[in-house]
């Protein structure tokens, strides 16, 4: 975590459940290739565009799956993006930290 | 009685008094390790010569001995249950202790804190024992608590099947969340996390203690009672409630910065009555 590189960058303190932390999910997958999206960390709202103000959708409460590949939400395949990862995409203007 | 022996040894022949001699001694040997090995009950030497009033005596005693050992052996199982009977009763009684102290309708400061270190010791428990099993329920304090009250987690809430759990007030706890499970993220917010960026609500008490708080807020949110209130987007359902003392703190960055101020209110996220999460705030 202190190194800046591998630091998990945030988008702000989730505006449904206002606890949650919401991060960069990176996912990929043989036909999506690699995505990326945002997910807060307590209730799992999900943001498809680096943009907390957008429409949030929530995946199901008991077998959560990527938006976009609907793959397992916390399978192998599945991390919270690094700073170095999102450099040069859409998301990384909207992060901090 | 001794003057005819030696009367009746001096008519046997030589031979024979030594033939009888060895024969005896030979039983005197391979006496005792009959009757340990074979189970036997023969006579000492000592006996079949009479001089039976003090060896005999403690050689009674000492069958009798064993025989109260072997009887022991022989009903070892009852008394172990009983033993064990007695062992989890303590248990029982302990842990019925310890929830009685944490079942407080709402919780005191300096109450809190004291449950709090008893939660934190028995989440560094958790943490221990469940370290191999990532996705899915908590498992040592669970068990303790389900082995205490017939199959109820922490006491309280009723295996239905599916690694899915209902409270009293018909709360669902189920596989989900970063964690594998609703009770696992649930336990988080029985530690601070402060190195974590914005607030992290931690509950005082212990898991028995909050499922039921949590029961209380889905109750008086729901019935819309004073104080509370109640936001639904989707599916998800957001409701909050007051409580008249503090149920815990502000804890990670935003918590340390404003010096961990008591929570006083619950926020609590479900999808229907399955708990997706919650904290105090």
């Amino acid at each position: 975590m202190n190194d800046p590189a591998n630091a998990q960058p945030t988008l702000g303190t989730c505006p449904f459940c206002e606890q949650g932390e919401v991060r960069v999910r990176k996912c990929s997958d043989q036909c999506a290739g690699v995505h990326f999206f945002a997910l807060c960390d307590e209730c799992e709202a999900i943001w498809l565009k680096p943009d907390l103000q957008a429409e949030r959708i929530f995946p199901d409460a008991e077998n959560a799956t990527c938006p976009i590949c609907n793959a397992d939400l916390f399978g192998s395949q599945a991390r919270w993006a690094t700073k170095q990862e999102l450099h040069g995409t859409s998301w990384s203007e909207a992060t901090s930290g | 009685m001794q003057k005819s022996n030696k009367n009746l040894l001096s008519q046997i022949p030589t031979k024979w008094a030594v033939a009888l001699v060895l024969i005896a001694i030979g039983y005197a040997l391979a006496q005792p390790v009959l009757n340990s090995k074979l189970g036997w009950n023969l006579p000492s030497v000592a006996n079949l010569t009479g001089d039976s009033k003090g060896k005999g005596g403690a050689q009674d005693k000492s069958v009798d001995k064993d025989a109260s050992t072997s009887s022991r052996n022989s009903t070892s199982d009852p008394k172990g249950s009983i033993s064990k009977q007695d062992a989890s009763a303590k248990s029982e009684s302990k842990k019925e202790s310890t929830q009685s102290d944490g079942s407080k309708g709402t919780a005191t400061s300096s109450g809190a804190k004291s449950s709090k270190q008893t939660s934190s010791d028995k989440q560094q428990e958790t943490k221990g024992a469940s370290s191999n099993k990532p996705r899915g329920p908590p498992t040592s304090e669970t068990d303790n608590a389900s082995s205490s009250t017939e199959g109820l987690r922490y006491g309280l809430l009723k295996d239905v099947g599916g690694n899915r759990f209902v409270s009293p007030g018909g709360l669902i706890y189920g596989p989900g969340s970063q964690e594998g499970h609703r009770l696992k993220h649930l336990e988080r917010h029985l530690d601070d996390q402060p190195n974590r960026s914005g607030p992290h609500g931690v509950f005082y008490g212990d898991m028995a203690q909050v499922i039921r708080w949590l029961d209380d807020t889905y109750e008086r949110a729901s019935a819309k009672a004073k104080g509370t209130s109640k936001k639904q987007e989707q599916d998800r359902l957001v409701l909050e409630a007051p409580f008249t003392k503090p149920i815990g703190y502000v804890g990670g960055q935003t918590g340390k910065r404003k010096g961990n101020p008591d929570a006083k209110k619950i926020r609590l996220v479900v999808e229907g009555k399955k708990v997706i999460t919650a904290f105090p705030f």
